[in-house]
Parts: structure tokens; sequence; C-alpha cells
């Protein structure tokens, strides 16, 4: 922003504080032109930014930047991670503008999570956890996990207290409704719908205070928010997980033995693809997805293990890493 | 530690240092004025003689940055308070070189201060006297409010009409707090006094 020009014949504007003072002393400057190049001028201020504000600042992007890395580090998942980085987005705006005094929208953001088991939905919570804790907007960050029996009590009376107990441990934090709609399935004496109604009541009580995520399977879950209509005005975001593709779970297979310390032979990765891809769309529904990859995995490294066991004294070092296709078929 | 009480001139600010030193437990006031040469000067005087010394009704009495060491107790160690009267910034530019001088040296500490308490005369907004607030308070606001523990005292609060200048004033410093303080009543010393123990530490 160009500063006006309050002398004719002095187009520069003071360098120094001290100048400032000199120039307001001579009567070249009015009062309020030379508090303005004060501030401006003001070390505390200008450099204050990057030396004093600025690490905390700093440290703070770089952590919100690494819990993103991690996110990012995921395979697949496009379309949650475009989410994610919206509600960054949208979470430091609405701070920032409340910082400057503007009105910013409350920070509702308890979410649905929709996608067959699998897909990655408890991983992304955890992440926003972290997330959201980096961020400031919850304060420890940590990930309660419950399911329909952890909220749902066994007499009357006995789901109120139940439910309430467990948001007070997830005060602070994330509360990962797993198998939500299990919650509204057992009908109209249930007391499953007590423990919606009591989520519903502490959403409101403890307001901000902590992140509610309901996530299941599509349908159902489409089928559960459908049953109480207060149910999906209270949650303004939807993420869906989508299936792997067959390039997306050889990617993710490939992670999960990097992390064991194992690597797939050529033969075997090449194979392992193809069947991938073969059998893409023919999955039943529910076969689990990412964690049907640990499974074929785990299976794999099992019978590696019988493989070399004959042997052991005269396997190598590149042996113990390799798994033959042979290893992966016996699990398909 | 040091609070720097600014604003315009004839806002108040000699009486309320005064007031306020005294409400906080000084019975004889030691001043410390740095002169626009340099040299301090420290003068004794009772409350009362100070009064009569410092204040008028006149702007542009106070003619040097005056410094007055209060302890507060608080707690089990007294702390040490130094609040500052400075001299009031007008408008624009100041036609004596002599004030013009003086101002700038209540600019210099500006920069410097630990507390800035900022004085404005909550009976003269939208008047066109010298005291009335403007644009030198919009620019003391937005300098100091970065600068560390910053508080506007809407001073004359005793004078008729003053409700609706301190909503006015509430609304205009949206973000900064503005307490209602009388320098002659002395109203509202207590949420100053508050103010100012929460951030010395």
């Amino acid at each position: 922003m160009p500063e006006p020009d309050y002398q004719p014949g002095y187009s520069q504007d003071p360098m120094t504080s001290r100048e400032v003072l000199a120039w307001f002393e001579a009567g070249r400057l009015p009062s309020d032109g030379a508090l303005k190049h004060l501030q401006k001028l003001d070390s505390r201020i200008t450099d204050g930014r990057s030396s004093i504000r600025a690490p905390s600042q700093e440290s703070r992007r770089k952590r919100i930047d690494s819990v993103l890395h991690e996110l990012d580090g995921l395979v697949g998942l496009h379309d949650v991670k475009n989410m994610v980085h919206e509600i960054r987005a949208y979470v430091d705006v609405q701070q920032r503008r409340l910082e400057l005094g503007l009105a910013s929208e409350p920070q509702t953001l308890h979410m649905v999570f929709s996608g067959a088991p699998g897909t990655g939905k408890t991983t992304v919570a955890r992440i926003l956890g972290r997330l959201f804790q980096t961020m400031d907007v919850l304060p420890k960050g940590h990930m309660l996990e419950v399911e329909r029996a952890d909220l749902v009590g066994e007499y009357i009376g006995h789901t109120a207290q139940k439910t309430r107990d467990a948001v007070k441990r997830a005060l602070g934090g994330v509360m990962f409704v797993d198998e939500a709609y299990a919650l509204a399935r057992g009908g109209e004496k249930d007391f499953g719908k007590e423990a919606i109604d009591t989520l519903v009541k502490a959403m409101e009580d403890h307001r901000g205070e902590f992140l509610l995520i309901l996530a299941g399977y599509s349908d159902e879950m489409a089928w559960f928010l459908a049953t109480n209509p207060g149910l999906l005005s209270r949650f303004p975001l939807h993420l869906h997980f989508p299936d792997y593709g067959a390039s997306e779970l050889a990617a993710i297979a490939r992670i999960m033995l990097a992390e064991r310390q194992y690597q797939l032979s050529a033969d075997a990765d090449r194979q392992l693809t193809e069947y991938l891809v073969r059998s893409e769309g023919h999955w039943h529904v529910n076969s689990g997805n990412a964690r049907l990859v640990r499974n074929l995995i785990e299976g794999a490294i099992r019978r590696q293990s019988v493989r070399l066991i004959r042997r052991l004294d005269m396997a190598t070092r590149e042996e113990l890493m390799t798994l033959t296709w042979a290893d992966v078929e016996g699990g398909l | 530690m040091e609070a720097l009480v600014v604003g315009k001139p004839n806002v108040g600010k000699s009486l309320f240092v005064l007031n306020f030193a005294s409400y906080l437990g000084l019975r004889e006031i030691r001043l410390e004025a740095v002169g626009s040469d340099g040299r301090v000067l420290v003068r004794r005087l009772s409350l009362e003689d100070a009064k009569r010394k410092l204040v008028s009704h006149n702007a542009h009495k106070t003619m040097a940055a005056q410094g007055i060491d209060v302890e507060i107790a608080a707690g089990r160690t007294p702390r040490r308070l130094t609040i500052v009267d400075t001299v009031g910034i007008s408008e624009g530019i100041h036609h004596m070189a002599e004030i013009r001088q003086a101002m700038a040296s209540t600019l210099a500490r500006l920069g410097t201060a630990d507390i800035v308490l900022h004085l404005i005369d909550s009976s003269r907004i939208g008047h066109k006297t010298i005291e009335a607030p403007g644009a030198v308070d919009e620019e003391i606001a937005s300098y100091a409010r970065q600068l560390g523990p910053y508080i506007i005292l809407a001073n004359k609060i005793d004078k008729p009409g003053s409700a609706d200048a301190l909503s006015q004033l509430r609304e205009h410093y949206r973000g900064t707090p503005v307490i209602p303080v009388s320098a002659l009543t002395r109203r509202g010393f207590r949420e100053v006094k508050s103010f100012v123990l929460r951030h010395m530490s």
C-alpha cells in the first residue's frame, strides 16, 4: 500500500525511527503520519514477525505440513485428501479472521466417513486428530475408537451414562464411532437410539471440544443418517472412502512389505499386479481392501519362512528379504 | 516495569498518573523528569503539591516525560512499577518547535514501553477541541496494540453522556479492552490496577 506523501518535495519516506522523530521535530511530519512510520519501522513488529512471533508460527506450519505430508503419503484417497486440505485451509482462515476481529463461522467439523472396511477410515481419522491438535482446534488430538458395545448399556439409564463417559474420555480429541449405523439397527425400543440422542446432546454441550466421526459402510451410513433427521444437518462434512483400485492395492502391498523389510521378487511383483488387475471389480463388497492385502502379505511371509527353514543356515540376506510368487500365490 | 500513559493533550494524563499512583499507595511523589536537554531532574512533592504543579486545564502543561515509581504489594514480593506521564500528542503539525520536540520524546518512548495505557477523552467524541479523539488515537491504537499489553482508558467518564461515548469507543476499538475511568473520581482504577498487575511478571 503506498503511503501518502506528506510533504511535496520529500518523496522519500524516513528510513529509521530516529529519522521519523527528527522529521517530526522539524515539522515535516504530522503526528499521525509519524506514528504510522514508527509502526512501519518498528523492528519489534516488522522483524518481530520473523524473529519473535514467526518461529512459533513457522514451527506450527511445519508441524501441520508434516501431518499433511503423512496424509499425502497414503495411497489413493484423492477426494479425501482434497477435502482434508480444504478443511485445513478453512480452519486456518477462520482463525486468522478471528484474530482480526472479523465474524468467523463457528467450527463444527463433525464428520461422517463412509466406505468399505480397509479403505483407510481409521487411519485418516487418526491423522485428523493430530492435524487439529497442531492447528490448536483440539487440545489433545487423541483418538477414542468406540463401537456400539461401548456406548449402549444393558439396562434403562445405563446407556446415557456409558455414552457420556465415552464422550468425557474423548474430550479434547476425536471420537471415532466405528460401524455407527449399528446404533440405529435395533428398532424402536433399542437403547441405541438413546446413545444417539446422548451423542447429539453432547455435541451441543461440548461444542468445539471434541470431534465426532461416524464411520461405516456407505449404504448403511446413508440409511442411518436418514433414520434421524437431526443427524444429517449436524454433520456438515461427508467423506467417502472409495474402494482401492488394483494399482493402488499393489502400491499398498509394496509399502507394507517395505515397512517389514521384505520385497517381492520381480516375477512375484508382476504376477501379483496382474492378479489384482484381473480380479478388480470382482472382489466381494466387504472383502477388506487394504486389510486383504495385509493378510495376503502376512500369509506370504509365513510361507516364505516355511520355505527357508530347511536351509536356514545357508540363506542369504537377499533370500531372507525376498518373497517369490509361490509364497504369495499360496494365499490366493 | 514501565507503564506509559499516552494520549492527546488535555485528556487527563497527568491527573490520572498522580491519582493512580496515590491509589496504588504512594504518599509522596518523587518526580524524575528527563528534560528535553537530557538532564534528569528529581523533585519531591506531596500529592497535592504535585497536582497543583503538574495538572492544568490548558493543553501541553506536561512538557517532558515524567516517571513515578510505585511499589505494588502483590503477593509476597512488592513489585516495582514506573508510571510514566508523557507529553500529549496533538493532531497535525504543531506550530511550536519546543512542543514538537517534547512530543517526539513521547513517540520515542512508545516503542520501548512495557505497558501502554492510552487515555481518550470520552466526553469529547466528535468535538473539534484539542483533546477530542482523532487520527492520532487511531494510529496510537494500531501501533501500540502490536507492541504488547495495551488498553484504552476512556477518561472523564464522570461527565454526562459518557455511557454512549463508552459504547461508541468499544465499538470503534474492537479487540482492545476499553476501561471506563475517571482520573478525577478514581473510578475504574481497580480494573486498571488488575490489568497492570496481570502483565507484570
